[in-house]
Parts: C-alpha cells; structure tokens; sequence
C-alpha cells in the first residue's frame, strides 16, 4: 500500500455534519466531536414534539415465520438507539425453567449440568399473561438441594413442564445395527420430551394449537444407553435477560448505520468493474451511458464498511464513505417466544415505564 | 422411596426388604433380597451396583 498525500485526503469539514467520515485509517465526526446531540442549537428551546414528529419508523424486511426483523429508525440518536437495543437484550421479559425438581437422574450427564441446560431451553408462551415471582431465587448454596415436597405453582407466575424418559433396549433391532437410535429406545432426548401440566385454570388460556411448549422440538436434552432415565418436573417463571441470559427474548439485536458512498468522479471500464469487486455484491452497479460503462452506487446499505476500495490509489482519491449519524438499521431475531415486531414494541413501553419513572423521582427532588 | 433406600441398622422394613441393583455387564436391574446371590439374573455377572435412590433434589437453572 503506498502512503497518500496529505493534499488528497478530503477534510472533515466538507462532509455533512450529520455524517461520519470514514477515511482509511481514522473515522472523523464521530459522536464525541462536540455532543451526542447532533442538532444540538443553543440558540434554540428544545421542543420534544417538534423532536418527535421527525422520528421516522420504516419496516425493511421481516422473515416469513416473523421472527427476524430488520427496520429503520431516522432522526433519533445513538443514546435512544442504543437504549433501545440494550432494553431488547436485558429487559424485556420472557419465561424460562427456573426450578427443576429431579426426582431421577441416571443418565452420565451431572445433576447440575443436566439442570443448566434446562434452563436455557427456550419456551413458546407469550410472557404477557404472567406475573413476575414474589420471592426471589433462593440459591441452592443458601437453602440446598434437599426438598420435601414440590411446591404446586402460582398459575399467575408458574408453568409446568414435566419429563419422564427411560431408555430401553429395543428388541426388534436388525442384529447388524450399530446406531444407537436403532438399538435403543430413547437414546436421546430431545425437548419434545417435555409435557406441558396446566396449573389451576391455565388450560383455559390457551387453545390446542398454542400450547405451553418448547420452541422446537428438536433440542437435544440429553443422551441415554439403556436402564438410564431422567424424571424431572420443571417450573418456570418470568424473568428478564438482566438476570440471566436465559430470559433474553433476542438471539441478536444489534443495530448500524446508514453507509454512504459518494463517487466524485466518473469511473468507467476496467476502473468500475474493479470498484465493483471491492464492495459487497450489490452495492456498485455498472450503468451504460453511450458507449462507456460507469460505475453507479446501486445499494450502499448492502456496503459492509470494510473501506476496501481505500487499498486502490486511484479509486481512493475520488471515493467518499461515510454513515448517516441519525440512520440506525436495527436487526432484532427473536428467540420464539413474541414476534420480533411485538418485542420492539414491548421494548418501547419498558422505556416509557422507565422515563416515567424518573420524571417521578426527579419532579419528587424538585419538590 | 420404600425400596431403594438404604435399610438402616434401627429401620425395620416391614413390607419388602429388596433392593435393586444394577448389573455391572449389562447394567440391567436386578432386584436383590438379603441372603440371595449376588449375581446378576440375566448375564451371571457378580458385579452389582445399588441404584441411584428416586429422592426428590431442588436445583436452579441457572
């Protein structure tokens, strides 16, 4: 790579102020420069509806099943966005397996282990119709593992869910088998095992196609040879990621900006195929225009910033990249228990819950 | 628990004073009364192991 001159770097100052400029080594205008803020006016009153109104919201791509979503949200900042983001992954609540009462455990896999991994099964119930636990959980260091009885479960904070699987030799296998799902019955576990026990009236809320159930079938619990069984009754509770990661309803949010390329100059020919091949596919595109072949910029969002093109003297010097500041491209995947949109809106009212209640405690100071 | 857990010294145990052992070879349950052979019923194998007893344990999922 040879060194540029000073002279062909273009300056901060003549990219937008709502843009960030990334050159080859340094990213400029970022954040920091003055104020998170980025229309940050003294000489103005700030005005929350005036701020509000140009929010813009816009859905850009949701799976099939709706458990993926990808949308945009403009003129905000990183703080709201990033507030947003941390609320999905810690603070939106969901059910999961808190207490499991193993009445038998003789596979090779350890109590505690075998317990760990239940808990980070995920549950497919909709967490709304629940209410968080009274007490605390209580360690097993604090009260230990010895119990006299199961408790029954609160049917406004508990669900149920109880496996009993033995594996057995299975007495028809071809006396060549050699696999053990052949051999044997219930070699492996799998969360199809787990059976849903209503509580109370909790059978009443929900209809025979969306029971309390795992989010697949196909998770595997645990492995057993024959003799081998595991008998347990699992309760779960409602809980936010905070906590434990096994309440996160996200697999991933996550957010970015807005990539933008500028082209200052005419590429054409061998120059634009080869600006083409050092962005992602889809982001250059190649124009006819008489007889010549430029280079447009197609889809800058596909660009995944690798600032590639930089490595290319030629096509450095007229390339400009940058990222929209106030153009935040969220990407949430739901774990299965709500929708991906339905966790967005519920990560909006656990902020609005938390704004109202410090605009409480700061109009209580304020007396 | 009747069954499975270990008979004490003081304990009399009125109804069944069996046990179930595992076979060593085939890991097959073996129920074993004082004084029977320990060998198991289906192999012969004289290598038995008590069964781990059904007592209810409270973990955290965590």
């Amino acid at each position: 790579m040879v060194k540029k001159s000073a002279a062909s770097v273009p300056k901060a100052a003549e990219f937008p102020s709502d843009e960030i400029v990334m050159q080859e080594e340094v990213v400029l205008n970022t954040y920091d420069e003055c104020t998170d803020y980025v229309e940050y006016d003294d000489t103005k009153e700030f005005s929350i509806v005036d701020y509000c109104s140009q929010i813009k919201v816009a859905m850009v791509n949701e799976s099939t099943d709706k458990m993926t979503l990808e949308f945009d949200i403009t003129r905000i900042e990183a703080p709201i966005a990033n507030a947003l983001r941390r609320i999905l992954i810690a603070e939106v609540p969901t059910m999961a397996l808190e207490k499991i009462y193993l009445y038998q455990n003789t596979s090779v896999i350890q109590d505690e282990v075998l317990c760990h991994r239940l808990g980070l099964l995920p549950l497919r119930v909709d967490p709304r119709g629940f209410q968080f636990p009274t007490e605390k959980v209580v360690g097993i260091n604090e009260k230990g593992v010895d119990c006299e009885e199961e408790p029954t479960g609160d049917p406004a904070r508990n669900l149920i869910f109880k496996i009993n699987v033995t594996c057995t030799k299975n007495r028809n296998a071809v006396p060549t088998a050699t696999d053990p799902k052949q051999l044997y019955h219930n070699s492996s576990v799998y969360s199809r095992a787990f059976e849903w026990v209503p509580i109370g009236k909790q059978s009443g809320n929900y209809d025979k196609k969306n029971v309390p159930k795992m989010v697949s079938d196909d998770i595997l619990v645990a492995k057993l040879r024959p003799g081998q069984e595991i008998e347990a009754s699992c309760h779960a509770v409602k809980g936010i990621g905070r906590d434990h990661a096994k309440f996160s309803p996200v697999a991933t949010a996550s957010y970015r900006l807005l990539p933008t390329i500028r082209l200052n100059a005419e590429i054409s020919g061998e120059a634009a195929e080869r600006l083409q091949s050092v962005f992602s596919e889809g982001v250059i595109g190649i124009e006819k225009k008489g007889a010549k072949r430029i280079a447009v910029v197609k889809d800058a969002r596909k660009d995944t910033c690798s600032r590639n093109v930089f490595r290319h003297e030629d096509l450095a010097k007229v390339v400009q990249l940058g990222k929209n500041k106030q153009h935040f491209i969220f990407s949430v995947e739901s774990t299965g228990a709500l929708k991906s949109a339905e966790l967005v809106v519920e990560a909006c009212k656990v902020m609005e819950t938390k704004c109202r209640s410090l605009r409480k405690q700061i109009e209580a100071l304020l007396g | 628990m009747d069954g499975s857990a270990t008979p004490g010294p003081g304990q009399a145990h009125v109804k069944s004073n069996s046990m179930i052992y595992i076979c060593g070879e085939c890991h097959g349950e073996n129920e074993i009364k004082p004084k029977d052979a320990i060998r198991c019923r289906e192999c012969g194998y004289r290598i038995l192991y008590k069964k781990r007893c059904r007592k209810l344990m409270v973990y955290d999922a965590r």
